[in-house]
Formats: structure tokens, C-alpha cells, sequence
């Protein structure tokens, strides 16, 4: 199995309060691998950290991203690299609209990789399929970025993202909360639709549900800055029934 | 207000260097078609009385013009220019276009075979006969306003544009006044006049061929007619080293409305003046505009507008871009006499500022005397925002491009105002392309 990623010891801290205490995860291509821990835990943290967001200091530790120290990029150039950041929280951004902001991201990741940019109407093809795939329409495109679109909205504007920048890794936090049914089949749908061969997907959710459309590999619990238990897709009904209270950190003790 | 001896030295100082500029310039004449009505010699009394303005006069506070009082001007000399650069300076392509280079009509440039009846167009040097007498009275006007005065002291030219009452007029109307440079002082004067229940799309258009300094110097009446309509865009895109000073004085008719539009980019100090009277009732004045602040520039837009009668509107919002090193300013006032009840005016000012170098000035005002009025103003000032930032770099777009983006997204929609798309495009390209600029920069700095 080719690895994809691989974080070792990791400590992350912002604003002088350490919040990742020694985090060690690997990630092979091919795989879905589930995060689940209690509010506060450092989820959102490591996937900030891994997307290259300012503001965080490594004290110890390290990520590699394909054979390639991940730590060294600015966020841009993750991305470019594959890594796709599905946000908790996706920014409202008044006065950009979202086609021209989505066609400036594929066309920036495109020149990296060194392939053709795409023009109004080449974009226009490209992203028809994917809209369709989630239940979209152009309209949509034609806002500002996430300004006064629902909760559900946002989570599909991320998907759409991933689906169109098809990245390597998809790191997506929380992309089913808030969802109803419908919508988290929708978002599921576009998730399934990247998954492959070369790829992973690293899943932050709190709710066992998500993981009945998106099966993962592995499940893990990440607790106060650690991943203190790894398991497989059982362990999310076990940790939706007894909570996360009883766990204590097995993996340091290993 | 007591005049203290730092402020007495300071006023010496401009009126010295108002003498000084008024000698270099001893050699100027009036234009032949004016001589007659042009009070020159009062004027450059009244000019080297009053000297250039100093921070020490309130509307001045924070715009200091003693690099543009130090400089020693010409005056102006024909020069040449391609046909070339007038498209590139245009905002409007299928305008009624006059050209004017250092100050003077180019009848070669111009384009004015498609002027649509109803409107008449001539510069001011030919048109004294088309003045009316209440135009007549402020060409030949007192004024202790020292550019005011400069202006009438060393005009060079301007024009003269009616429009007919009754008119709705589809063709847009555009001015093009490039510079050569050349330390040139250009003083121009301009009379509008839209008819009773008249339109007119008019925009003006300021461009150097030249990185030198020189200095245009305008002032405009406007008089928009009973129920009247005047869409009046500016665009100031001077030469980095020049001077640029306009007055815009607009009067307002009962149902008249004006949209005032001010795109400034270019000059080292730019100051636009927008002193309208809403005259009228039910009469707007709308005004809108940005500025995009670079290295070394410093751009100040002030409105003064004063509502005199009941029922009038008004609506103003100016949004600021600064980069590093540059300074912008805004200063707004609504003034509502007793008389004006109902007076619905609202004013917003917001600046961005893009390094920590950047400066934004702001003085939204209100003054008013009525008690049943819904007036507002508002002004803040901020910086990218960062988590907005991080959310197009992790999508893989680069940092100065996402900074462009995000500063692009601030002003954006204040085109929406303009009613002419060319214009609109024009100034989206131009907004576009400063922010390449100043973005690879401020990143390289
Ligand atoms: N900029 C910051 N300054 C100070 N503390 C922060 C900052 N960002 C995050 N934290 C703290 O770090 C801890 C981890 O936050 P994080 O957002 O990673 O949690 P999470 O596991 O994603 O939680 P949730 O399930 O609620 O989304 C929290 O205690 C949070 O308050
Ligand atoms: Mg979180």
C-alpha cells in the first residue's frame, strides 16, 4: 500500500495553548479514515494545521505528504498538492462571486500542475456533471461566496469544491453536521464519487450516520491533542452509544 | 477662530508661494472668447491673497498641498498625443468624445459626429454666447478660494454642454483631458446644463501620457433642470506625478436627480470637491465612487451637500483601498436647514486598508437643523480579512491573487451604480489591473 500521509508525534499550539499533544496518524491511499473525539478535542486544529493555516506553531513532531515534508508548504501550495480542506465552518466572502472564485482555484491548481487553463465555457462543461451529482444548479454559482446560503448550502458548496479540484487527500470537517437526510445523502454521494484508487479521505464528524453512506476503514478517537483509540467501523456505534468518557489513551500506553 | 503664529506662517508661506506661481505664469493670457468676461486680474489678486490652501483650513486637515504649492508650473503647450492612447483612456467606446490635450479641444481626436440632437457641446473659449446669465455671473464671480481663484486667473479652457429640455438622450457624452506633463498648469472650467425632464449619461475622463508632474485644476457647474437626470462619472487616472484639484458645484430642480460617480487612481495628490445643492423637492443627490491608493499617492474625496427644501434625498458611498505608503481620505457633510423636513440622507464610507503603512482618513458629518429628517452616516476602516484569506489559499489560489480577489470583491459592486456597461468593464479592468500591481508589490516589500 503506496502512504499517503503520515503524521508522527505531532504538537501543534496556537496562542500559546498546546492543543495537539503528540498526534500519530497514517493514511494510505485507498483509504477513509474517520475521526470522531468530543468538542475541543483538536479535530478542527489538525485539519487546519495539515491545510497549512496560519497562526499555529509546531513545537514538535512531523507530516509527510507524499514523500514530501508538508510542514515546509504555504496553504496554497497543499492545496496544489492535493490536499482539500472541506471547512466546519465555510467563510462567507461578500463581493466574490463563487464560479469565478471556483474557476480562479482549479485553474491555479491546473497551472501548477502545469495543465491547460480552463475558459468561461470549458469551466462551464467541467462543472456541469458535478452540480447535477449534487442536486445544484447554476444559480448558485452566480453568488458571492457562502453569503446567505443555508447551512446545508455551504456543506454542498464544499463538496462541490472537492469534487471539482479532485483533490488527493480530502480532509472535511463536519461536513454532514447540520445536515438532514437528504442533503447528507447528497454530500455522501459527492464524497463516494472521489473516492479511489491514489486517494483518501479523512472524515471529522461527530455522528455515527454519516459513516452509513460513507463506510469507512478506520475509525479513530482523537482526545485532548491524541489519537487514544483506533478501530474499525464498529468502534462508531460503540463511541455513539457510551460516549467518549470511559476512553482513556491506549496508544501512548502502547 | 484665533489665528495662532504657527498658522499666520503658514498662510504667509502659501501666499508666497502663490506669488511665485502667478509670476511664472505672468505671461498668460486669457482666451481670446473670454477676455471680455474673465476677471483675470481680480483674480490672481485674489489668488495671491489667499494663497494655496493649508492643512490650517478645515477642509484641508489632512490633505497637504505644499508639494503641489513648491512646484514650479508652465503654462500649458499644445502636444501630441495618438489616437491610440485615447482608446486606451476612454471609458465609454461609443461616446460622443472631445478630446482635449493640455487643456485644448483636439478637433482631430475629438468624435463628435454622432452628437445627438438636443445636446449641444462646444469649448468654453467658443461658447461664451451659450452661457446662460446665471453662468455669466459665476464665470465673472469673486471667490476668496484660492484654486477657485487660481482658476479663473490662468483658465485655460473647458466647455460648455446643454442639453434641451424634454431630451432623453441615449448616446453617452464623454470627455477625454490628457496630459503631456511638462510642469504644466491646466486650469479648466465647465458649465453643464441639463434641460427640464432631460437625461444625459456624461463622463469625463483624466490620463497622462506623462510621469511628470503638471497639474490639472477644474471646476464645474452643474445645473440639472425640473425633473432633470445626470449620470456623471469621473475617472482621475493621472500620471503618478501629477497634481490633480476639482470642484464639482451641482445644483438640483425640484425632481432632478444626480449620480455622481468618482473613480480616482492615478495623481500623487488628488482632491475631488462635490459641493451639490439640492435645490428642489423631492430632488436626489446620489454620489458614489472608490479610490485605489498607492506608494506615494494620496486621494481625498469631500462631498458637501445642502438640502434646502423639504423632501430630498440623498445617498453617498465611498469605499477606499490603500496600499502601502498611501493615504486616503473622505470627508462628508449633510447639511439640512430648518426649512428641509423630510430630508432622507444616508452616507457611507468604508476603507481597506491592504498594508500597515496604509492610511485612511474619514469625517463623515451631519449638521442639521430640521427635526423630522432619517439622516445617517457611517465610516469604517479595516483589513482583509484573514480567515477569508486562508479560505482562497487553501483552495490553491495564491496569496496576492487572493488578496486582489478579496480587495476586487470590496468595491466591485459599487459599479453596479454606473448605468453604462463599457464604463463598467472599463473600470472592473482598471481596478483589476492596479490590484496586479500593487499586490506583487506589497508582496515582494
Ligand atoms: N485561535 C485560538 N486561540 C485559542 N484557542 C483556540 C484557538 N483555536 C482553537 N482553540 C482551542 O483549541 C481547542 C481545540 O479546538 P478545535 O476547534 O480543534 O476543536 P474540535 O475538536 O474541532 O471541536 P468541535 O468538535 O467543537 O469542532 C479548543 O479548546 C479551542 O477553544
Ligand atoms: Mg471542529
Amino acid at each position: 500500500m503506496t502512504e499517503l500521509l503520515n503524521i508522527e508525534n505531532l504538537h501543534a499550539r496556537v496562542e500559546e495553548k498546546e492543543i495537539l499533544k503528540g498526534l500519530s496518524l497514517k493514511v494510505n491511499a485507498g483509504e477513509v479514515h474517520a475521526i470522531m473525539g468530543p468538542n475541543g478535542s483538536g479535530k478542527s486544529t489538525l485539519a487546519s494545521v495539515l491545510a497549512g493555516k496560519p497562526g499555529y506553531e509546531i513545537t514538535e513532531g512531523s507530516v509527510n505528504f507524499q514523500g514530501e515534508d508538508l510542514l515546509e508548504f504555504e496553504a496554497e501550495e497543499r492545496a496544489q498538492k492535493g490536499i482539500f480542506l472541506g471547512f466546519q465552518y465555510p467563510v462567507e466572502i461578500p463581493g466574490v462571486n463563487s464560479m469565478y472564485f471556483l474557476r480562479t482555484a482549479l485553474n491555479a491548481q491546473r497551472k501548477a500542475r502545469g495543465e491547460e487553463e480552463l475558459d468561461g465555457i470549458d469551466f462551464m462543461d467541467f462543472i456541469q456533471d458535478k452540480l447535477e451529482l449534487l442536486d445544484m444548479n447554476t444559480e448558485f454559482l452566480k453568488r458571492p461566496v457562502n453569503v446567505g446560503f443555508s447551512g446545508g448550502e455551504k456543506k454542498r458548496h464544499e463538496t462541490l469544491q472537492m469534487c471539482a479540484l479532485n483533490p488527493t487527500l480530502a480532509l472535511l470537517d463536519e461536513t454532514d453536521s447540520g445536515l438532514d437526510i437528504d442533503a447528507l445523502q447528497i454530500v455522501s454521494r459527492g464524497v463516494n464519487a472521489m473516492r479511489g484508487e491514489g486517494k483518501a479521505i479523512v472524515l471529522i464528524t461527530h455522528y455515527q450516520r454519516l459513516l452509513d453512506y460513507i463506510e469507512p476503514d478506520f475509525v479513530h478517537v482523537l482526545k485532548d491533542g491524541q489519537i487514544i483509540k483506533s478501530g474499525d467501523k464498529t468502534l462508531a456505534t460503540e463511541l455513539e452509544k457510551e460516549g467518549y468518557s470511559g476512553l482513556t489513551n491506549e496508544t501512548t500506553a502502547a | 477662530m484665533a489665528v495662532l503664529p504657527k498658522h499666520k506662517a503658514q498662510l504667509n508661506a502659501a501666499r508666497k508661494m502663490a506669488t511665485s506661481h502667478a509670476e511664472a505664469l505672468a505671461s498668460y493670457e486669457a482666451p481670446r472668447g473670454l477676455q471680455s468676461l474673465l476677471p483675470t486680474a481680480d483674480a490672481r489678486a485674489a489668488f495671491e491673497k489667499a494663497g494655496f490652501p493649508t492643512p490650517v483650513n478645515e477642509a484641508w486637515t489632512f490633505t497637504n498641498l505644499a508639494p503641489l504649492a513648491k512646484t514650479n508650473f508652465t503654462l500649458p503647450h499644445k502636444g501630441q498625443v495618438s489616437g491610440a492612447v485615447i482608446g486606451e483612456a476612454k471609458l465609454v467606446r461609443d461616446a460622443v468624445t472631445l478630446v482635449f490635450i493640455n487643456g485644448q479641444l483636439s478637433y482631430d481626436l475629438s468624435e463628435m459626429t454622432s452628437l445627438p440632437v438636443g445636446v449641444t457641446i462646444a469649448p468654453l473659449s467658443q461658447a461664451a454666447s451659450m452661457l446662460t446669465d446665471s453662468q455669466v455671473a459665476k464665470l465673472k464671480g469673486k471667490t476668496t478660494d484660492g484654486l477657485a481663484a487660481a482658476n479663473t486667473a490662468f483658465l485655460t479652457d473647458g466647455y460648455v454642454l446643454r442639453v434641451d429640455e424634454g431630451q432623453n438622450i441615449t448616446t453617452p457624452v464623454e470627455l477625454v483631458f490628457l496630459s503631456t506633463g511638462g510642469k504644466q498648469a491646466i486650469n479648466l472650467k465647465t458649465f453643464i446644463t441639463v434641460g427640464k425632464g432631460s437625461t444625459l449619461e456624461l463622463s469625463e475622463v483624466y490620463h497622462s501620457t506623462s510621469e511628470e508632474a503638471y497639474w490639472h485644476n477644474s471646476v464645474t457647474y452643474i445645473d440639472v433642470a425640473q425633473n432633470g437626470q445626470l449620470h456623471f462619472t469621473r475617472k482621475q487616472d493621472e500620471g503618478t506625478e501629477a497634481f490633480h484639484t476639482a470642484e464639482v458645484h451641482t445644483t438640483l430642480q425640484r425632481d432632478a436627480s444626480f449620480y455622481g460617480f468618482v473613480a480616482n487612481l492615478g495623481s500623487k495628490i488628488a482632491r475631488t470637491m462635490f459641493e451639490t445643492n439640492v435645490a428642489g423637492h423631492n430632488a436626489s443627490a446620489n454620489l458614489a465612487g472608490f479610490s485605489l491608493t498607492g506608494k506615494g499617492q494620496h486621494h481625498n474625496t469631500s462631498t458637501h451637500t445642502l438640502h434646502g427644501v423639504e423632501h430630498t434625498n440623498a445617498n453617498q458611498i465611498f469605499r477606499n483601498v490603500v496600499a502601502e505608503g498611501g493615504h486616503s481620505v473622505f470627508m462628508g457633510k449633510y447639511h439640512v436647514l430648518a426649512e428641509a423636513q423630510h430630508t432622507d440622507a444616508a452616507m457611507l464610507n468604508q476603507n481597506l486598508l491592504l498594508a500597515p503603512s496604509a492610511k485612511a482618513d474619514s469625517k463623515p458629518e451631519l449638521e442639521i437643523y430640521a427635526d423630522d429628517v432619517k439622516c445617517s452616516h457611517g465610516a469604517t476602516t479595516g483589513k482583509l480579512d484573514e480567515t477569508a484569506l486562508f479560505y482562497l489559499q487553501a483552495r490553491g489560489i495564491d496569496k496576492s491573487t487572493a488578496m486582489a480577489m478579496l480587495t476586487e470583491g470590496f468595491i466591485d459592486d459599487l459599479l453596479n451604480a454606473l448605468p453604462n456597461s463599457q464604463a463598467r468593464e472599463r473600470l472592473h479592468d482598471a481596478i483589476h489591473r492596479w490590484l496586479g500591481r500593487s499586490m506583487s508589490t506589497s508582496m515582494k516589500g
